[in-house]
């Protein structure tokens, strides 16, 4: 089985902090502020590992909050670690990149984009689990894979093995149903699938990569295909993660241009994106990480019904 | 003496002319350079993405197939980002053996291809079901193109 690889050292600091703690009770410099502010096991955990995990990081999740702990302490006692919670309602923030060996543990589910991506980014390695043609609708019933003769959906295949990340990017082949409440369910349900089968792993939900409208009607492309729609989506989707609880990557935004379109040098169809496009996808990728401990650091959230109302605008209320 | 001599010569002439002879019927295995040629040809509808030996690798699951990196040893291959199903490859490997494994991996592929390909985009199958999947040797060459006719007369006075 495969694990983030932050797991061992956030366990020795966890260690450190569970030795270190009598030791200053002992001492009787403890203060009671700090002390509250980890109390119970999953607040514990949950400053300790922020720190293990996200120290090297410039965001603002990664920042520790002084004034959180209390204020200052005094030159004679302990600083408490006290981060923030991982801010789902935010897509993750950028850090130190990683390299491409980050994704040897990492499953990608998706459509032709997707697949596009592993073709022609230079990542080397992840897991492709694509299918032309896929939307989120049919991820749960569409045999989209063969594997020895045996005939698998994306999330069967899935199960075949153990992985420690899980990318998933669906949501442009459904831009022709306008079922805004049916897509952000089955998203919702797709993440549930997906973190029952993968317990361990850090979920990420890409956000659409914007498309070229002029491009698509000048290769005679589906003209359902719009900039307008797949924004609609993208909130879902990022209403979605943050209703799950996964990390939302908002790779529209890397993407898209002054005038709200994907840049038309980048795809020969408005679609699909080119490989220097791809590259610059996988640079995203590799700058975008969260790791498992900073997210959940009392345990996975358990599966929660989805929001039940979709309002005009698209967005999902609970 | 001398009629030894004579059958000696007449002999050897026989072997060289049945050597030259075998090489005239073994077609040219296809080289890299075949891919220039036949991506000046026009056979293809846009213009392809370059991919490296290792993607290719990956691509076609050759290591699924049983074989090792190590045996393919050379190769160019081009192909589309996603707009249509159109690609090009040479690829060439240490032994007439792995090229032979290599085919049946790039058969499986066009299938996969086929059937991903068959509801999606409906208009790209004809070109997947003409493709052109060639060994020579220790080489293949697989064109998947929008006027395969023209990738062949590209190379065929060259073979």
């Amino acid at each position: 089985m495969l694990y983030p690889i932050h797991g061992r050292r956030t366990a020795a600091i966890l260690l450190s902090v569970a030795l270190f703690l009598p030791l200053t009770a002992c001492s009787g410099n403890s203060a009671p502020d700090q002390t509250a502010a980890s109390s119970g096991p999953a607040a514990s955990a949950s400053t300790s590992s922020a720190v293990s995990s996200q120290t090297e990081s410039p965001s603002p999740v990664q920042e520790p909050d002084q004034s959180a702990a209390g204020g200052s302490a005094s030159p004679s006692e302990v600083p408490a670690p006290d981060l923030p919670a991982y801010d789902f309602s935010q897509p993750a923030p950028e850090r130190e990149p990683v390299d491409n060996s980050y994704f040897e543990d990492a499953a990608f589910i998706g459509d032709s984009r997707t697949d596009g991506f592993l073709i022609y980014s230079g990542i080397g390695c992840g897991k492709n689990l694509t299918s032309n043609g896929l939307s989120i609708f049919k991820l749960a019933e569409k045999k989209a894979l063969t594997i020895n003769g045996t005939q698998y959906t994306l999330l069967e295949a899935l199960a075949l093995e153990q992985y420690g990340k899980v990318y998933l990017s669906l949501g442009v082949n459904e831009l022709g149903y306008y079922d805004d409440e049916g897509f952000y369910r089955s998203y919702c349900e797709a993440i549930d699938a997906i973190r029952e089968i993968q317990p361990n792993a850090v979920i990420y939900i890409q956000g659409l990569i914007p498309v070229n409208e002029t491009v698509i009607a000048q290769t005679g492309g589906r003209t359902y295909l719009t900039n307008d729609h797949l924004r609609v989506y993208n909130d879902l989707m990022r209403q979605a993660a943050q209703e799950k609880q996964v990390v939302f990557l908002d790779l529209y935004s890397e993407f898209v241009n002054e005038d709200g379109e994907l840049p038309a040098e980048a795809s020969k169809d408005g679609v699909h994106l080119r490989s220097d496009w791809c590259k610059q996808w996988l640079a995203y990728l590799q700058t975008h990480t969260v790791d498992y401990d900073a997210l959940y650091p009392g345990g996975a959230p358990a599966p929660q019904a989805p929001a039940d109302e979709i309002t005009e605008n698209g967005s999902a209320s609970s | 003496m001398k009629k030894k001599v004579a059958a000696a010569l007449l002999a050897l002439a026989c072997l060289v002319s049945l050597a030259a002879c075998g090489k005239e019927e073994s077609p040219a295995a296809w080289t890299t350079a075949d891919v220039q040629s036949i991506l000046d040809s026009g056979a293809f509808s846009e213009e392809l993405e370059e991919l490296d030996c290792d993607t290719a690798w990956m691509l076609y699951r050759l290591g699924d197939a049983g074989l090792d990196r190590t045996q393919l040893t050379d190769g160019a291959v081009r192909r589309s980002a996603g707009a249509t199903c159109e690609e090009l490859a040479v690829l060439v490997f240490d032994s007439e053996g792995a090229a032979e494994t290599a085919k049946k991996a790039l058969e499986d592929y066009i299938q996969s291809q086929l059937d991903s390909n068959r509801d999606y985009r409906p208009g790209e199958v004809p070109k997947l079901e003409g493709k052109w999947l060639d060994q020579r040797g220790n080489t293949l060459l697989l064109v998947v193109a929008d006027d395969l006719s023209a990738a062949q007369t590209a190379v065929d006075g060259s073979k």
